[in-house]
């Protein structure tokens, strides 16, 4: 293959996955009616905006609930990812480490449970949260899904890692089990559990499905559910203002992952595949 | 005091037999606690629940009001809605699975080399993961809208009829499909340069020097030794399959006329807009079984006999 | 009948980007059937000079020939070369069987004609029982005869081996190279051989090439190259250990060393001549050559050391000791011969009594000679090509 079609081809891949999201950036500054204007034919402006604007986002603000459901989804991602890492560490460090009867039959069983997607097990989940009295409380909404199975891996991966005679050595000049795995394992998995965070912060991004389930109040749902009430598809939906809501939406989760990710490193995007 | 002796040392011996049997429990209980309880509350109490739930009936506010036995499970295989929503929900998972891996596995062989161009491009195939389902399936709304949509302005720019996507089965379907697609395929992409990178160089230099060309190589060499990687995105892609509920429940609501009226949806359905609670939880339990099944089948197919090792 | 193919290097040059070269031009004729060890420390280009033979890296300038076939930009599979890397590189998902078939099969051999050549292989090498094994049940020592059977098996105009004992333990490792040896007396197949192990360069070659950082330093027979090293770094780098280095002095038709001395007429002719003119040299004393000197000893050089510390192996022994006035430059003599020297002084010997001090002697033909840059001085360079 030569040079200029192998770099053709890399431009269309690139553009096939980065298009759709550019379109939509775009469809944001826009003006809904001109939107329609364009879309008859054929043109520059059936894409890009003729005079752009910042309307479609001056009415997002507006939107009497948007601000406290985009501040629950960053509030739940805060929660998700600092519940999933310390419940991971922990019980990473547990299989990792300690000796127990049956632990290699508990760690399968963990991962068995990335078998249950949320999509089948939604309504018995849902009666267990209602039965515990959670349903319509942020809790209920987080609860759930603190235990990660994938956090977990990841964590007694990492610290399979760490080599045991750092524990032994912390062990031998005093440290207790929280201690070594304070000091002796902690500083030397840090780059996987911030990978384990920052994972699941953005995860929360995903969700639709339980929320839309389990919370009925308005001002406790969270901002990406409450944006696709807004999408109808059968009639003109206002796409200017859903992107412009979409983007404030993804504008935290895309400052936290910028400021983390220098935190990880390849390997631990890669290891997956092992 | 008769046989003091024995009776303790029958005690003895079963303290003994559960001390063997919870030996090192004690302080690992503690950092495990907070995962122990959650994988019980929340994963496998969802599952006791089902199994209960589903040998019940219930009145429309939710409380049982008989035993059904299995007759929950009977009449959800019975329904001729439910079997279509399976076979559904079943072909979903037989054109995604090979159509991603052919389409990750291309997209890794074609970026495989270290490269900056390549890095970006690839970093460019994860993005959708990055915006989170919801907002791609937004995206794919604008993009596929009937009026302002940029696929039908680009079908009637050069010539072809205008689609309406959202209410014609088969795009319908394809509009659906597509997403997941799009939005996967990064992941397998990711598998597979793991796997690739876990080749050693010096295995396909002895294969070129062995008389291999280009494609021997590939056959012979590349796609035996990503077995590993196969299997792994494989079960990942299946499991994706089963998780496509989300642009189902906002664009298509299993529509038009039951195209994509999956397994899933049905029982969001069931159990949410009909609170018919038993049949939603047997239905549960069988598609879960159902994916269970067809995971150890794939996994099963694709076993690995060999190590590098 | 022994197929003749001689391989021709010429100034084959490779650099790879930001112009760090990494084989300077490069010149090399081995002679059909010849067994050539390629040796130096790693990073000297010995590997990169074996991927461009094979064809896995492209050359930037010069020209290779085998046999009659110009196969400079040949592509691997057309080269008729095989090739035994240092992991082996056997293919994990075959079995034993399948690797040795599988050169075969890319050669559409009809299936009767490869089953009988893979059981010919498998006697030779001794792999009949493992046939039906996957490599990774395999011993280091039997994936090392698979990989010389899936070499060996097509037949190939030129074997390139590259550090194939370096994953044995020592003992196997004495064993499969002398299993080597034979196999290519009797295949009488040209080899060209990498290693950084001076003692596989010493007992398996024909011709020794030694590299360093991508240059030639010498090319000969490995006596040859032991008797008469080109320079320090040829000198320090075959033999069990490096050669004692002393700074000489030449003044009015001798050489001091120390307090020691050496007149002009004790040395052969034409280091006589050689010398003449210079201020500063080097000699070399190899710690083999070194003998406890008694009153007869006239014509030698002979030291005197205070012992610091002696090592005893099997029947052998290492006398380490220090001479207090000869010491060169060492930082400078370590940058000649590529590795670490100290300015103690090494004497091995079977002689098990030895005191506190020692008198030793050397003949003064075995004293190896080197200028300020490290050159031989006298007719000791042999030929460089």
């Amino acid at each position: 293959m030569n040079r200029f079609s192998s770099l053709t081809l890399r431009f269309l891949l690139a553009a096939i996955f980065v298009a759709p999201i550019l379109l939509a950036l775009a469809a944001s500054f826009r003006d809904n009616s001109e939107m329609y204007r364009h879309a008859g034919s054929l043109s520059f402006w059936t894409f890009l905006p003729s005079e752009p604007t910042l309307d479609a986002y001056r009415r997002a603000i507006a939107l009497p609930r948007l601000p406290m459901q985009l501040f629950n989804t960053v509030l739940l991602g805060f929660v998700m990812a600092t519940g999933t890492a310390v419940s991971s560490l922990l019980a990473g460090y547990a299989l990792s480490r300690f000796r127990f009867r049956g632990r290699e039959a508990l760690f399968l069983l963990m991962l068995f449970t990335l078998f249950i997607p949320v999509d089948v097990i939604l309504p018995p989940l849902f009666f267990v949260i209602r039965d515990l009295g959670l349903i319509d409380s942020f809790w209920g909404l987080a609860l759930p899904f603190i235990f990660s199975p994938v956090g977990v891996y990841l964590i007694r991966q990492a610290i399979e890692e760490v080599p045991r005679e750092l524990d032994h050595a912390a062990s031998l000049d005093g440290a207790g089990l929280w201690e070594v795995l304070r000091t002796a394992i902690l500083p030397n998995i840090r780059g996987a559990v911030i990978a384990c965070w920052l994972m699941h912060f953005v995860f929360v991004w995903e969700w639709y499905l339980w929320p839309l389930t389990a919370m009925r109040r308005d001002d406790g749902q969270l901002a990406q559910v409450a944006i696709a009430g807004l999408i109808d598809p059968l009639r003109s939906t206002d796409y200017a203002l859903v992107f412009a809501a979409a983007i404030l939406t993804i504008v935290p989760a895309f400052i936290v992952f910028a400021l983390l990710q220098r935190f990880l490193t390849s390997s631990q995007a890669t290891t997956g595949g092992k | 005091m008769p046989h003091p002796t024995a009776a303790s040392g029958r005690d003895i011996s079963r303290r003994n037999r559960s001390a063997a049997f919870l030996e090192g429990w004690g302080p690992a209980l503690v950092f495990l606690c907070p995962a122990l309880v959650m994988l019980c509350l929340f994963k496998l109490w969802p599952i006791a629940e089902a199994i209960h739930t589903s040998t019940g009936t219930f009145d429309p506010g939710g409380q049982r009001i008989d035993t059904a036995g299995f007759d929950n499970f009977g009449f959800a295989l019975s329904d001729s809605r439910f079997q279509w929503g399976l076979w559904l929900s079943l072909a979903a998972a037989i054109v995604k699975v090979p159509v991603q891996l052919a389409l990750g596995l291309a997209a890794a062989l074609m970026l495989r080399a270290n490269t900056g161009g390549n890095a970006l491009v690839r970093a460019m195939v994860i993005s959708p993961m990055f915006f989170g389902l919801p907002v791609t399936t937004f995206v794919f709304a604008y993009l596929f809208d009937a009026n302002v949509g940029a696929i039908n302005a680009i079908l009637s720019g050069i010539g072809l009829p205008r689609v309406a996507w959202l209410s014609t089965e088969a795009p319908a379907q394809l509009l659906v499909l597509g997403l997941s697609v799009w939005r996967d395929v990064g992941v397998t992409m990711l598998v597979f340069l793991a796997g690739l990178s876990a080749i050693p160089p010096q295995i396909a230099a002895a294969a070129r020097l062995d008389g291999a060309g280009p494609l021997a190589l590939f056959f012979t060499i590349t796609l035996p030794l990503l077995a590993r990687s196969f299997q792994f995105a494989v079960v990942l892609a299946t499991l994706a399959s089963f998780q496509i509920l989300v642009p189902v429940l906002m664009l298509t609501k299993g529509g038009p006329t039951g195209a994509t009226d999956l397994a899933s949806f049905q029982i969001y359905e069931t159990a949410f807009s009909y609170f018919d609670l038993g049949t939603a939880s047997s239905m549960s339990l069988l598609l879960l079984v159902g994916l269970i099944v067809v995971i150890a089948l794939e996994l099963r197919w694709l076993a690995v006999k060999w190590t590098y090792e | 009948m022994i197929a003749m193919h001689k391989l021709v290097l010429r100034s084959v040059t490779k650099s790879y980007t930001k112009g760090t070269t990494v084989l300077k031009p490069f010149d090399l004729v081995a002679q059909s059937g010849e067994l050539i060890v390629l040796v130096g420390p790693s990073g000297c280009g010995k590997s990169t000079l074996l991927k461009l033979i094979a064809g896995l890296e492209k050359l930037d300038d010069g020209q290779i020939l085998l046999g009659d076939r110009d196969i400079t930009d040949a592509e691997p599979r057309q080269r008729k070369i095989a090739m035994v890397f240092q992991n082996y590189a056997l293919y994990p998902h075959l079995t034993v069987r399948e690797n040795l078939a599988y050169p075969l099969r890319r050669q559409k051999l009809r299936m009767p004609a490869i089953t009988e050549k893979v059981a010919m292989v498998a006697r030779q090498l001794r792999l009949e029982e493992l046939l039906d094994r996957r490599p990774s049940q395999l011993s280091g020592g039997q994936k090392q005869r698979v990989a010389m059977g899936r070499a060996i098996i097509r037949e190939p105009d030129l074997f390139l081996l590259d550090e194939p004992l370096s994953n044995l333990d020592a003992a196997l490792r004495t064993h499969v190279r002398g299993e080597i040896r034979d196999l290519q007396r009797r295949l009488g197949t040209t080899m060209i051989y990498v290693t950084h192990d001076q003692v596989e360069a010493q007992t398996l070659a024909d011709r020794v090439v030694i590299l360093r950082d991508g240059e030639v330093q010498q090319i000969g027979p490995p006596q040859e190259i032991y008797a008469r090293p080109a320079n320090i770094f040829a000198a320090a780098f075959l033999g069990a250990a490096p050669p004692n280095f002393l700074a000489g002095r030449v003044i009015n038709g001798r050489i001091d060393v120390g307090q020691a001395s050496l007149p002009f007429s004790d040395l052969p002719g034409e280091c006589r001549t050689a010398l003449a003119g210079r201020e500063q040299v080097y000699l070399g004393l190899r710690p083999e050559l070194l003998r406890a000197a008694d009153d007869h000893y006239g014509d030698h050089l002979v030291l005197h050391g205070a012992v610091s510390s002696r090592e005893i192996v099997g029947n052998t022994q290492n006398v380490y000791f220090r001479t207090d006035t000869a010491c060169a430059d060492m930082t400078r003599l370590s940058a000649l011969a590529g590795r670490y020297l100290t300015d103690e002084l090494v004497w091995t010997t079977e002689n098990s009594n030895t005191g506190d001090t020692v008198k030793l002697a050397i003949r003064p033909e075995d004293i190896l000679f080197f200028d300020a840059e490290g050159q031989a001085i006298g007719t000791h360079g042999s030929d460089t090509l």
